[in-house]
């Protein structure tokens, strides 16, 4: 599809969508300034997509969106400026997560999204699997610059983990929660995990890829029968078991995601350390983690980016521990 | 050596961002050394945290530094995280000591947050001394191993 083609498509969405009483096809040409004929053409498209649209004496309306993750349709209703500005979509692919590794080599900026309804060889962290049934889960990946690469680690999880959680409680809520540093859980199970990744392409600005894989609409069948105890989706943790839209949850995820990262450039970490802290239960609570081999338990009196986790220990005093050296944390 | 000759190699030493510079004229020997990122030489500025885990510099700093000039190469980490030797508890380690390397061979993992981050020599030669311990916290720029350039 073209660029223009794209864009009509895209301002057709968002016009629908802002109008359930339908819009005036003449109007539409007018404020999309284009013509009859590509007006046309992108109501073909539309219904070759599986929308919903009726015509009724010249006024269009978008009766009902499929839950796809169609790149016009996810940018219709998108406010941001980066994130999410290009998006590679493919109903089938092997892994998002490789796929934006090749868009990096190809030079494709900060922002770039890449989104499947179904991966075929998805994987986890350490070349673990994560098992997709087709449409019902949410995965994508974003490139990322790093910055500063020395810390990147805890400044894209921490603000990725806060953007996931918050999406989740912002579009269903469920009392989603962040279990350090990287998994999303809702009522102590998992729903959702990220997979940050980092290669040296010897060609600045370094940029990583951020992967979030979130169990959305799969049914009990749909998980592994293994993972049943531990894992769940956000659609059987409703009381109604009532579908969740996708495409609504990505774009609040991504709304979040463009926010912190925005805070964090401006070096505004106290409010994203905030909300963090609080998703994570660490807000005066017992820990016990790993840190350089030995084992530490404290209680938190600070957590945040840069100030890492201050600790109220045995005897009372008190010590800073880096979110990088933190291994096997848990919440007491 | 004269004076002037001596301020054209301050200046030369300046313009380039020398750290070091080796001269000996008879049996012609050159030495330049660079302030190259990140840190070389002990340029570090110091972890801006401090943490329970802050010794880690201490080991071998010393040493390092006359390593350093007897031509040795130092890998540093390029990330604050932990360090392990293999990809896996039961995996082989990456490298040990009497290892040779080239530019491409990764030499261990800096673990953070999940992030799993390979580190690769960007040197060839011999590992000759392994500066951390499986499991260790590390800091931005502190010495991971010393090589021996091919």
């Amino acid at each position: 599809m073209t660029v223009e083609a794209d864009r009509i498509l895209e301002g057709l969405l968002g016009a629908l969508d802002k109008a359930p009483d339908g819009v005036r096809r003449d109007d539409l040409a007018e404020f999309l300034q284009t013509d009859a004929a590509a007006l046309d053409r992108a109501w073909a498209a539309l219904k070759r997509d599986r929308f919903e649209v009726r015509e009724e004496q010249g006024l269009w309306t978008l009766v009902r969106a499929p839950d796809r993750l169609l790149p016009h349709w996810v940018r219709a209703r998108l406010r941001t400026d980066r994130i999410g500005a290009t998006i590679y979509y493919r109903e089938e692919m092997p892994s998002t997560q490789d796929a934006a590794f090749e868009l990096i080599v190809e030079g494709r900026p900060h922002g770039t999204l890449v989104v499947a309804e179904h991966q075929t060889s998805g994987r986890g962290r350490s070349g673990r699997g994560w098992i997709s049934t087709h449409g019902r889960g949410l995965l994508f990946s974003i490139v990322l610059e790093l910055e500063p690469p020395d810390t990147f680690a805890s400044v894209l999880t921490v603000a990725t983990a806060t953007a996931v959680a918050r999406g989740i409680r912002h579009v269903t809520d469920l009392p989603a929660t962040i279990k350090f540093p990287n998994d999303i859980l809702v009522r102590g199970k998992k729903v959702a995990g990220i997979l940050i990744e980092a290669k040296d392409y010897g060609v600045p600005p370094p940029r990583a890829v951020v992967g979030v894989g979130v169990n959305v609409n799969e049914t009990l069948e749909d998980l592994p029968e293994a993972l049943r105890e531990s894992a769940t989706s956000l659609c059987l943790e409703r009381r109604d078991h009532e579908p969740i839209s996708r495409v609504a949850l990505l774009r609040r995820i991504l709304t979040e995601l463009e926010r912190w990262l925005d805070q964090i450039a401006l070096g505004r970490f106290e409010v994203l350390d905030e909300a963090w802290s609080r998703l994570s239960g660490f807000e005066d609570r017992e820990v016990v983690f790993v840190c350089g081999g030995e084992q530490v338990r404290g209680r938190v009196l600070e957590a945040g980016i840069r100030e890492g986790l201050l600790l109220r220990q045995t005897g009372g005093t008190e010590q800073r521990y880096r979110l990088e050296h933190i291994i096997d944390l848990r919440v007491q | 050596m004269d004076l002037k000759e001596l301020k054209k190699m301050i200046a030369l030493m300046n313009e380039n961002d020398l750290l070091e510079l080796e001269i000996e004229e008879g049996g012609k020997r050159l030495r330049l050394k660079k302030a190259g990122p990140p840190g070389a030489g002990g340029a570090v500025p110091p972890p801006v945290l401090p943490t329970a885990a802050a010794a880690p510099v201490a080991p071998g700093s010393e040493t390092e530094a006359s390593a350093e000039d007897q031509g040795f190469v130092t890998i540093r980490s390029p990330m604050v995280g932990t360090y392990y030797q293999a990809a896996a508890p039961d995996a082989d380690t990456y490298v040990e000591y009497g290892s040779k390397v080239s530019a491409e061979t990764v030499v261990c993992i800096v673990e953070a947050m999940k992030v799993m981050n390979e580190i690769k020599a960007e040197v060839s030669g011999e590992i000759v001394k392994l500066c951390v311990k499986n499991g260790e916290a590390v800091e931005y720029g502190q010495a991971l191993f010393l090589v021996k350039p091919a």
